[in-house]
């Protein structure tokens, strides 16, 4: 998508809109309409459609639904459909693109606890739902791209159009550009033809996904910062981590940020309130490795994620078990230079993520070439 | 024994230290042991000792205890 000339087009005319519009809530409606337009080009007539129908039958669904004698409310009636979207992806040729993103973002919005929120963003329900089509199928963000949480999306503030803005966007975008079809590139090619040891591929793999994933994601959230719809961040260098729970929290964090909001949170205070544990290590170790299942099975139903899940889960747990991220916080006491130990962490972290993706050789070999 | 003392008492038993004194603007930074884990225990120590019940959604929205407190007065209130 971001290779296409017509994206860029219409991007530096949502900027220009932007400038009179200055970043409000109408900036969002346009968004909402010029996109389907937009995709039409890229993803053909079919996903608009389904793309639109998703968001008719999400604002029939709002009200609850009623069968016969069964009255289902609307978190009910919004996860029924859900399961519908997903039954019949698996089983017939209906293709949302971006469809494991998409799901996540729908999973948010059902559960959305409109409490909280200004009840000026709220008032107009119609209003609401043709922005939640830009929710759901951001612009710049539906392929792959970092995940906004409903909650901010909803509470976002009007913003001044500046040129120091301006450059600030078009910095972020040249740097993931240099990301993704240099470096990424770069990697490729050294995974492809000189590389033949399989553990240093990996690690190269690594480096590889960081590149083309974080250029992707800077390029995105550079795009939501020109035209006035932005993204949380997706990475904050992830290879200066002490541990791999710290890695976690600065790899895919949009991604850590939803898995802990919608399975670990939860997961765990199931387990604490169904009086069953009564171990808090046990309680958590059972929850890093039951989210880190979750988020393997996520990303691909095959054997080798689920082994990595697993891997991740267990050495995860281990740390937690040992407190090990406490103590080095502790002892680093947020310096993250202080001295020659330090590097040895990163090496330990890099090692073993770098490890955990030789399970998935396969699926990351298919991926680059 | 008012709802602070009694919170007081809770934190004190949870995070396992006796220094530990009440202000509403407590949080999770001012405290070395209160992380996620710790945190879901707190909020299942003060279900248990008001008999109230929170929401998941109110569980991971308290930024301190100030706003804890106003949570359970409400609570109890509405009993």
């Amino acid at each position: 998508m971001f290779d296409n000339i017509s994206f860029w087009v219409a991007v530096f005319l949502l900027y220009l809109s932007s400038q009179v519009l200055s970043c409000s809530r109408h900036q969002i409606t346009l968004i909402s309409f010029i996109s389907p337009f937009l995709f039409y080009f890229f993803f053909g007539i079919k996903f608009v459609f389904l793309s639109i129908l998703t968001v008719f039958i999400i604002f029939f669904l709002s009200n609850g639904l009623n069968i016969f004698f069964f009255k289902l409310n609307k978190k009910y009636s919004l996860l029924l459909f859900l399961i519908l979207i997903l039954v019949f992806s698996k089983n017939f040729d209906f293709h949302i693109v971006g469809l494991s993103y998409f799901i996540i973002r729908f999973y948010d919005y059902i559960h959305f606890d409109k409490s909280h929120f200004l009840e000026a963003n709220l008032k107009i329900k119609i209003y609401n739902h043709i922005h939640l089509y830009s929710y759901l199928f951001p612009l710049h963000a539906i392929l792959a791209g970092p995940l906004l949480q409903y909650s901010k999306f909803v509470n976002y503030k009007n913003r001044k159009m500046s040129f120091l803005r301006f450059q600030k966007s078009i910095y972020i975008i040249l740097v993931g550009l240099i990301f993704k079809y240099i470096l990424g590139y770069y990697f490729s090619i050294l995974i492809e033809n000189f590389i033949n040891n399989s553990l240093l591929k990996s690690s190269l793999a690594l480096l590889y996904v960081f590149f083309d994933f974080a250029g992707y994601s800077l390029m995105a959230i550079g795009v939501g910062f020109l035209i006035g719809y932005e993204l949380p961040a997706n990475f904050n260098n992830p290879f200066f981590s002490k541990s791999l729970g710290e890695f976690f929290e600065r790899w895919h964090i949009s991604l850590s940020l939803m898995a802990k909001k919608h399975i670990f949170n939860p997961f765990q205070l199931f387990l604490i309130r169904s009086g069953y544990f009564t171990n808090i290590k046990l309680i958590s170790s059972l929850s890093i490795t039951t989210t880190f299942l979750a988020i393997a099975m996520w990303h691909q139903l095959s054997i080798n994620f689920f082994l990595w899940g697993l891997f991740l889960g267990i050495a995860l747990s281990v740390e937690q078990l040992f407190s090990f991220r406490q103590k080095i916080d502790f002892y680093f006491n947020g310096n993250s230079f202080k001295n020659f130990y330090s590097i040895l962490l990163f090496m330990y972290t890099f090692i073993f993520i770098s490890f955990s993706y030789y399970l998935l050789a396969d699926e990351l070999y298919n991926m680059i070439s | 024994m008012n709802i602070i003392e009694e919170v007081t008492k809770i934190i004190r038993e949870t995070f396992d230290d006796q220094t530990l004194n009440y202000s509403p603007s407590l949080s999770a930074s001012d405290i070395y042991a209160w992380d996620s884990i710790t945190h879901i225990n707190l909020i299942v120590a003060i279900e248990k000792n008001f008999n109230i019940k929170f929401t998941d959604n109110e569980i991971f929205e308290f930024k301190n205890v100030g706003e804890l407190v106003n949570s359970i007065q409400l609570k109890l209130s509405d009993v």
